[in-house]
């Protein structure tokens, strides 16, 4: 089947896949206790009347599956509904917050994925070695830190101590180092355990070991022969990440006041946003359908061995 | 010769520290070129040293904006309040004083208002006047919008006296509206502008006569004001009337992390802290750089009871649990950022009379023995398992805790082990705070943490307690009612304050809800900050008036 054939086919049924999902968000938040106008409104001067008042004018009184209703025909024609935190159209209140993410969350990936490849490659060719137990603890350490804890840490010494980082906010590339660095870390082992299963699986293959006893430079046969096909499986790995670490973005993007989606989706959600939290989980859907496609044709165009079918 | 592998690691490792550290070093600021030090061939003069000023000053909070038209917003920010000024306001003393009105006047025992404008008061970048017209229109505009909009319950109708003159009739003197229009939600907009560009657009850029302009605004980062040249004030207590000469900006930061935005201040990027995240108040208090400012809060916290529950329908069993918890615990728990609250009415609240909490405190004070005495005249004897019971039923209840609010959070345990002390079981419970709210106007609760949260005691406090206005109220007290309404009913604090205290008595005698504890607010200011003066609100009102920040 052709690319084109096969993507058109497969965003398709991902379209289909993106309302399901958002039906089943719909349901989940109206199971959450409370509402978004006593939420907004509590511990303040209102009296029930006002608020049901509210309720009323928000739509908030209709049953879920007319609410469901109404929000997936405006959708349909491209309203997204309007905040009821902000007071202001969805998109105007998300779309300004995603160029921020989306420079977090690929920074930090490409950080993942380029030490990733080394440390991997590493622990591959020094398999046994104390320095493949010296390298697979650092990893395995990086991948069990709490989030949280490794960029208070940072914060920490970098941002106050060392005065070397700005301590939080946005808006130049020292701002993005060090939530881009706590968002890599622990992402580094899953990208060094891929490539390092990758790199031993084709160590072993007949044609490199013939490419060896031809005389080759081991260094030779490493990056022109191993690292090739190794690398094939973490790339697309790549692009399979990218919509988890947006969703991994939200404590990262928390600590260090980064304004970006993440941020946005978390409070939201505690405020009962539910039109900001449905494009947000809308956009994230579209987006890890995309990645998956892309991650599939990928895989085909650099894999001769693979065939796209739908 | 080839170098071993571990030779080779070394080196890598050794070059990385090096690049560590001679970046470290190159960022740091260079050293100050030492000079040799010359003979003086004049006599020396002694000069005084030039201070330098920034020209912004950074702010710092945890909670960014809702709305930025104070008329459409469920909250306000700083940011909406520097934007919007209303005509009065308080002054440190609580007492009503003018700003941007030239003056006030009650009359008819407070069912008549009027309000004296300036002349050359306008609204910056459109210039549009703001008089007696706009201040009406913008009083209508927020009746309609505003989701407190009940505020206005008691205006009957408003006369134009003049272009520069607004009387407001009520109904009934409304005592609350003080509170309000002592806020920024009593600030007039510039309606002409919110009519020309509709309210959406007017939310996102609006405009008021509040000593800043919003210029920009980040959301989840930042919101830059900037001074706004049409700005004249009446404030007694502040020197400088107009735009402060020495600020071009003010920048709010939103840090909602709390240690990232101790560690932003403490690291001299912020200049004042205005959200001081309880658990750091004593790390700020021992840096030498930081004043720690302490106010109470607008509000206090307090239990409230299902009156139709069985436990709770005998007044004995509400006293002997009132009694029986130890408030000195409650402030421990909170690291001393709280303080107890005995009374109905916090210090920080208006109509406070320290009387009725001195009276509460030697009367209701903590008494354990007094506690079991109360509870086994009710009939409620102790069982084996230290767990009373009368005619086959337990005494014990479920405790509703908001989860979302740390410092109720931490007393909900030290409240049931005290309890537990006079054979009462209690499970705890947490949900979100405004959902304890919808289930206690729902009933559908035994008992309940929750908060107090605004200054008046009308505002909030009637919205639990009197029957008439609190949704599904299990408390029904027609005297009680009465004596909201009459505090509701007159402008004069001194007469609210002797009504508030005669329903403070009455529910210490009922006791449908007990207080508990009222939390602490900080502000923390760098010392280069000068000029800076503070207003008790339900938070404090941070003016800027007359500040300049030194360069430190």
């Amino acid at each position: 089947m052709g690319i084109l054939s096969y993507a058109a086919k497969r965003l398709s049924i991902g379209f289909f896949i993106v309302i399901f999902v958002s039906l089943i968000l719909f349901i989940f938040m109206q199971l959450l206790p409370g509402d978004p106008i006593t939420l907004l409104t509590a511990g303040e001067r209102v009296s029930q009347q006002r608020i049901e008042e509210l309720r009323r004018a928000w739509g908030l009184d209709q049953p879920i599956y007319i609410q469901f209703f109404f929000w997936l025909s405006h959708m349909l024609q491209g309203d997204f509904g309007t905040s009821f935190v902000f007071k202001l159209p969805v998109v105007r209140v998300v779309v300004p917050r995603i160029p921020a993410t989306l420079q977090l969350t690929i920074t930090a990936l490409v950080i993942s994925y380029i030490f990733g490849i080394i440390l991997g490659t590493l622990s591959a060719v020094r398999r046994g070695m104390l320095s493949e137990r010296v390298l697979t603890g650092v990893y395995t350490f990086l991948y069990s830190i709490p989030t949280y804890w490794l960029g208070a840490m940072l914060m920490l010494a970098f941002g106050f101590y060392l005065r070397v980082l700005p301590i939080s906010g946005h808006g130049t590339l020292a701002h993005l180092i060090l939530p881009a660095s706590t968002l890599a870390l622990p992402n580094i082992a899953i990208f060094a355990r891929m490539m390092r299963t990758e790199v031993l699986e084709t160590l072993y293959e007949e044609y490199v070991r013939t490419a060896m006893a031809k005389g080759l430079p081991r260094l030779v046969v490493l990056f022109r022969h191993v690292m090739r096909n190794a690398l094939i499986p973490v790339t697309v790995l790549f692009f399979l990440e990218l919509p988890w670490t947006i969703g991994g973005a939200v404590i990262v993007e928390a600590i260090f006041s980064w304004p970006g989606m993440g941020n946005l989706l978390y409070r939201s959600i505690l405020m009962q946003d539910y039109p900001v939290v449905m494009f947000i989980i809308f956009l994230i859907s579209i987006f890890t359908v995309i990645s998956n496609v892309i991650g599939d044709i990928l895989t085909a165009i650099l894999d001769p061995r693979v065939t796209l079918k739908g | 010769m080839a170098l071993s592998r571990g030779a080779l690691y070394g080196i890598i490792l050794i070059v990385v520290i090096l690049v560590i550290a001679a970046a470290y070093f190159l960022m740091l600021p260079p050293a100050p070129t030492p000079t040799a030090p010359t003979t003086p061939t004049t006599t020396p003069t002694v000069t005084t040293p030039v201070v330098e000023y920034k020209r912004t000053i950074v702010i710092g909070t945890d909670l960014d904006n809702q709305a930025l038209d104070v008329q459409q917003a469920s909250w306000t920010t700083l940011a909406n309040w520097y934007a919007f000024s209303s005509l009065v306001a308080f002054d440190q003393n609580r007492n009503v004083v003018v700003d941007l009105a030239e003056s006030y006047e009650i009359q008819e025992g407070g069912k008549v208002l009027i309000i004296k404008l300036p002349k050359d008061l306008k609204f910056p970048i459109t210039n549009n006047p703001l008089n007696a017209r706009t201040v009406n229109e913008s009083v209508y505009r927020y009746i309609q919008l505003s989701p407190y909009s009940t505020d206005w319950i008691e205006l009957n109708h408003t006369e134009i006296i003049d272009d520069y003159t607004i009387k407001f009739v009520f109904n009934n003197p409304p005592g609350p509206l003080w509170a309000v229009i002592t806020s920024e939600y009593g600030a007039p907009v510039d309606v002409e502008y919110a009519k020309k560009v509709g309210d959406s657009e007017f939310n996102a850029h609006p405009i008021g006569a509040g000593p800043f302009i919003i210029k920009e605004w980040v959301k989840g980062s930042h919101t830059i004001l900037v001074p706004n040249p049409n700005y004249k004030t009446n404030l007694p207590f502040v020197e400088n009337k107009g735009p402060n000469p020495y600020l071009d900006q003010v920048i709010i930061r939103v840090i909602a992390d709390d240690l990232t935005r101790v560690n932003e201040f403490l690291a001299g990027n912020i200049d004042i802290l205005a959200a001081v995240p309880p658990q750091y108040v004593d790390r700020l208090k021992a840096d030498p750089n930081t004043v720690l400012h302490e106010f109470a809060y607008g509000g206090y916290h307090f239990m409230i009871f299902n009156l139709e529950k069985p436990q709770f329908k005998d007044k004995n069993v509400r006293k002997a649990i009132y009694i029986a918890l130890n408030r000195d615990d409650f402030v421990v728990v909170n690291d001393y950022t709280t303080e107890p609250q005995y009374s109905f009415i916090s210090p920080g609240m208006l109509c406070y009379n320290f009387t009725v909490e001195e009276y509460a405190r030697k009367n209701f004070g903590y008494n354990l023995e007094e506690a079991k005495r109360l509870l086994d005249e009710a009939g409620w004897k102790m069982a084996p398992d230290g767990v009373r019971k009368k005619e086959g039923v337990v005494l014990s209840f479920v405790l509703d805790v908001p989860n979302d609010n740390p410092r109720l959070r931490k007393i909900a345990p030290v409240i049931q082990e005290q309890l537990s002390k006079i054979g009462i079981k209690v499970e705890l419970r947490e949900y979100e705070q405004h959902y304890i709210r919808e289930k206690v106007w729902r009933k559908d609760f035994e008992a309940a943490l929750n908060v107090f949260a605004w200054l008046d005691p009308d505002g909030d406090m009637a919205y639990w307690l009197h029957s008439g206005r609190a949704a599904n109220s299990t408390y029904i007290n027609p005297e009680v009612d009465k004596l909201f309404d009459a505090g509701m009913g007159t402008f004069d604090l001194r007469e609210r304050t002797k009504i508030y205290s005669r329903l403070q008595m009455i529910l210490l005698d009922d006791l449908p809800v007990i207080p508990l504890q009222y939390p602490k607010q900080y502000v923390a200011v760098n010392k280069n900050v000068e000029g800076v003066k503070f207003v008790l609100h339900t938070s404090p009102y941070i003016y800027l008036n007359d500040v300049k920040v030194r360069k430190g």
